[in-house]
């Protein structure tokens, strides 16, 4: 092992991603949450020069070079469109409770395009099946997730 | 009489130990209060924490623990309880006037065991099991309970399990903080808690209470402020009361972990994790009188 570089696994792997994204993407709430969440399931582990690292954590170098060990994730989120959609708004589960179904439906008419919709599936872990495609049809099965999410709960607390 | 506080979660792993021991430090240095942490988790973290090794190793070899206290005292009349006591615990102490120094009455390995062997000694008697574990439950919520007489605020850092001394520290909370990740197994640890600090039978059961009846408050612990865990808290909330103070994934928090012998003030301690606590001392203790204004 070189002196000039440390392995990074972990919590700590998880960090230094989170800063290298941070100061890629700034603002970008959304964006930085995808690229996270395909970034921590690919990448295992991280050799990175102590240089870089330093230079990190002072914020006064931008030298961001690693070597990165690679696996296939195990599931991998869909493709997400570039614009700057945020996957958690509506909460599904808080609307769907406090206001009801149709609301929840409401809200969700807002998110018009099906990439966005199927994106806001995974993040909100509302899994709905791949063979529906249709705006209208996601929605119904996004909603029917989070029924079922919820009846899940309530029983387990009976 | 103390206030009773404990600190517990069925789920492992949320940071119960390290909670219990930053709001001890925080109620001795912050308030003046005279604080107690009695360590009833087998893992001993708070007094790993606390006293560090080899001080925790002395207590156990001198016969200074939790699980010693119950089985000394358990078919005995209460007399004085301070010998088990480590008083001048903890690594916090403020240069000038020597607040935040806490005691400790450490946890044991032998927990567990000893629970046992209190339950067969008393179900030897004759009596129906489940007569007996009642009557263990609530000898030991006395015997704890003993301890107030000396603080202000004990702090009890329960055990992820459901032992009779878990149990009886719930029962004898005034009031219980529920520290917690936020993530989807969370939900049902949370539920299931509810359930017990209330003494209720169901999550409708819960449900029933408004919020501000309610033993226990939810601490959003160990966060990275993503999206996710948002959408968690957001949801969590409709069901659970919980604390506005939040716990970020800080490495001062971790380190602060590790015992050292020299004291410290909070600020070295705590570093940048001290805005975070001074929110959540302000919360937690706010209807604790303060014994000394200082």
């Amino acid at each position: 092992m070189s002196k000039n570089t440390r392995a990074l696994s972990g919590a700590a792997k998880n960090t230094f991603l989170d800063g290298i994204v941070r100061t890629a993407l700034g603002e970008d709430h959304a964006a930085r949450e995808r690229l996270m969440h395909e970034l921590t399931a690919a990448v295992a582990s991280l050799r990175v020069r102590m240089e870089a690292e330093r230079g990190r954590q002072s914020r006064k170098s931008r030298t961001t070079e690693t070597e990165v060990v690679l696996r296939a994730p195990a599931s991998a989120p869909p493709s997400t469109p570039t614009s700057t959609f945020d996957p958690y708004t509506p909460n599904v589960i808080v609307v769907l409770r406090t206001k009801g179904r149709d609301a929840a439906l409401a809200a969700l008419a807002a998110v018009t395009n099906a990439e966005h919709l199927r994106l806001l599936s995974h993040e909100q872990q509302l899994g709905v099946p791949p063979d529906v495609r249709s705006p209208a049809d996601l929605r119904l099965a996004i909603v029917a997730a989070a029924e079922r999410r919820i009846a899940n709960r309530q029983a387990a607390g009976r | 009489m103390a206030s009773f506080l404990a600190v517990a979660n069925r789920k492992g792993g949320v940071g119960k130990s390290t909670t219990s021991v930053m709001l001890a430090h925080a109620a001795a240095a912050w308030s003046g209060h005279r604080v107690l942490v009695i360590d009833l988790d087998t893992q001993c973290n708070a007094s790993l924490m606390l006293v560090g090794g080899e001080g925790w190793d002395k207590a156990r070899r001198t016969r200074r623990t939790i699980a010693d206290y119950l089985f000394d005292r358990f078919d005995k009349v209460a007399e004085d309880e301070s010998e088990y006591v480590i008083a001048n615990a903890g690594d916090v102490s403020h240069p000038r006037t020597g607040k935040g120094r806490v005691a400790l009455l450490p946890g044991s390995l032998l927990m567990e065991d000893i629970q046992g062997e209190l339950f067969v000694a008393q179900a030897r008697k004759g009596k129906e099991t489940d007569v007996v574990a009642t009557e263990v439950r609530n000898r030991l919520r006395k015997l704890i309970k003993h301890f107030g007489m000396d603080y202000d605020v004990v702090i009890l850092d329960c055990p992820p399990g459901l032992s009779f001394a878990a149990l009886a520290a719930l029962d004898l909370a005034d009031r219980v903080v529920v520290p917690f990740r936020p993530d989807f197994v969370s939900q049902f640890a949370i539920d299931r808690i509810s359930i017990m600090i209330e003494r209720v039978s169901t999550s409708d059961d819960v449900a029933a209470i408004p919020f501000d009846k309610r033993r226990y408050v939810c601490l959003p612990n160990y966060l990275r402020n993503s999206g996710r865990e948002r959408l968690l808290l957001d949801q969590m909330s409709l069901d659970h009361p919980m604390l506005e103070s939040r716990i970020p994934l800080l490495d001062s928090v971790a380190r602060a972990f590790d015992w050292e012998e020299t004291k410290k003030s909070m600020s070295e301690k705590y570093t940048d994790a001290v805005p975070h606590l001074r929110a959540l001392h302000a919360e937690v203790f706010s209807g604790i009188p303060h014994s000394d204004l200082d």
